[in-house]
């Protein structure tokens, strides 16, 4: 090993982490009006409506115009007992690569084989559970954008009340170039790889993204350097690690 | 074909000998198949049990376990005293006779072929979630197997059986797969699960979904295509015996 190529795993592993870092600001940013459009209907003795979560788009669109290659999604997705008019609902709005954000449609009948099922998806469940933000992914994301996705995702709550999370998608394929900007493909083969042991993004084709790995096929000459985010809270699904693998 | 007027050879059919052996289970399953496809219609009265259990070539005692279990699953009614007798009814689900009509129109050719994409989608996706379902894909297939297993409404069982290929598209992380796969089930899964004519047998269902999970698990790809391939092609050789047995009425 030498010491550049020791700098360029760490600098990998930083540069993922400033990505995640950025995202959850943007998450807490996108927090704070969800949660006092819900006070203030609070307040005036009622429950907040669907449309009211228009107010969030401002935000949203610009947060989506600043990033068009990274995000591929964002907006929040509501608790069950949160709106007066909706049970299952989200405000949810994706980049296109020409045009305006289009908003997600997804399949909100329970019986129908389609439904969006987002209460036990882990980006919903575990942050509810757990209070904690959460990293998922990557996965199939079938019933809502169709793409090999991450998700991150922060609760929020007023007070004890859990009103749903705010949460972010980005594709798979994002975190490629993010890799690739600091480990090059003549490198040691290299992979980042998530909590449960699967590649998010690699500069190899023996593990590419979406592939698992193990103790197997690390070359432990080299040490794994792990993502490290900041912020006081924990966060489900880390740590990630930038590794190399077995030639 | 109506549900009144049946014709000779579809009765014929649905009272045919059985070869595979005169277990109870397997007669009632014949006939209720028989009746959920409306080859006996609502209302037509069944020969005696002894004529019935003699072109069956079952024993009696059999034929009446077999039509204790119709009776209970509202299939067969029995009316003692003068004009008695056991009568067929037509389960009350809204979508059997859409289903049936659509299981009439389409023709074998087209049932081969969504069976032929069926193999090589679902196949495929099971032999690559053997090299990369993680321990959450794992997990999720398991609830779904539960989860097939206490179903009791043919929706209940139809969305279970749908979702565990979608999952096993997904833990294959492609999502291409998992998006054909959706396709497929949204065309075939209600006929796999017409109220009392399901294509597989609930519990076989169950069972070789379980060899698919176990086979995953084990990380064994090939036999995880292999038990699929089985499991999928034993539902499309039922719809096209349905096929042909409404076409053939």
């Amino acid at each position: 090993m030498t010491d550049v190529q020791g700098v360029e795993i760490r600098t990998a592993a930083d540069r993922v982490a400033a990505v995640l870092d950025d995202v959850f600001s943007w998450l807490d940013l996108l927090s704070d009006p969800l949660r006092a459009l819900h006070q203030q209907s609070q307040a005036e003795g009622r429950a907040l409506c669907a449309d009211e979560l228009t107010a969030l788009r401002k935000p949203i669109f610009a947060r989506l115009r600043e990033q068009p290659k990274l995000i591929a999604g964002t907006g929040v997705i509501l608790a069950e007992d949160v709106l007066a008019d909706r049970s299952h609902w989200l405000e949810w709005w994706q980049n296109r690569p020409d045009g305006p954000p289009a908003f997600l449609e997804v399949d909100h009948n329970p019986a129908s084989v389609g439904f969006y099922d987002y209460v036990s998806a882990a980006w919903f469940a575990l942050p509810r559970r757990t209070g904690n933000r959460v990293v998922v992914g990557p996965y199939v994301d079938y019933s809502g954008t169709d793409e090999y996705m991450l998700t991150l995702a922060n609760p929020v709550s007023c007070g004890e009340r859990f009103l749903g999370v705010a949460a972010t998608d980005i594709r798979a394929d994002a975190f490629e170039s993010l890799l690739l900007g600091a480990v090059g493909a003549t490198d040691p083969p290299t992979a980042l790889v998530n909590a449960t042991g699967r590649v998010v993004a690699s500069n190899t084709p023996q593990k590419i993204a979406g592939s698992l790995v193990d103790e197997h096929d690390l070359d432990h000459t080299w040490p794994e350097v792990a993502v490290r985010v900041s912020g006081p809270h924990g966060c489900a699904g880390l740590p990630w690690k930038v590794s190399v693998l077995r030639g | 074909m109506d549900d009144k007027g049946v014709s000779g050879a579809a009765r014929h059919a649905a009272f045919a000998p059985l070869e595979d052996g005169g277990r109870a289970e397997v007669v009632a399953r014949r006939l209720g198949e028989a009746i959920a496809l409306g080859l006996l219609g609502d209302g037509e009265q069944l020969p005696s049990e002894a004529d019935l259990a003699a072109q069956l070539k079952v024993a009696t005692v059999t034929l009446r376990e077999a039509l204790s279990s119709l009776r209970h699953h509202g299939l067969v009614e029995t009316r003692r005293g003068r004009g008695g007798g056991s009568f067929a009814r037509s389960p009350a689900e809204a979508s059997l006779e859409r289903l049936r009509k659509t299981l009439r129109e389409r023709s074998v050719h087209e049932l081969r072929e969504t069976g032929d994409q069926h193999l090589a989608i679902a196949g495929t996706a099971a032999l690559l979630a053997a090299e990369r379902a993680g321990p959450d894909d794992v997990a999720t297939l398991h609830r779904l197997v539960a989860q097939l297993e206490s179903a009791r409404t043919p929706g209940d069982r139809r969305r279970a059986d749908g979702r565990f290929h979608i999952e096993t598209a997904a833990a294959a992380q492609s999502s291409r797969l998992t998006r054909q796969e959706i396709a497929l089930q949204a065309e075939i899964g209600e006929l796999l699960w017409m109220p009392s004519g399901e294509a597989v047998a609930h519990k076989d269902a169950v069972a070789d979904h379980l060899a698919i999970l176990q086979a995953v698990e084990d990380g064994d790809g090939s036999r995880a295509r292999s038990i699929v391939e089985r499991h999928i092609g034993r539902g499309i050789d039922r719809l096209i015996e349905f096929h042909l047995r409404l076409a053939g009425a």
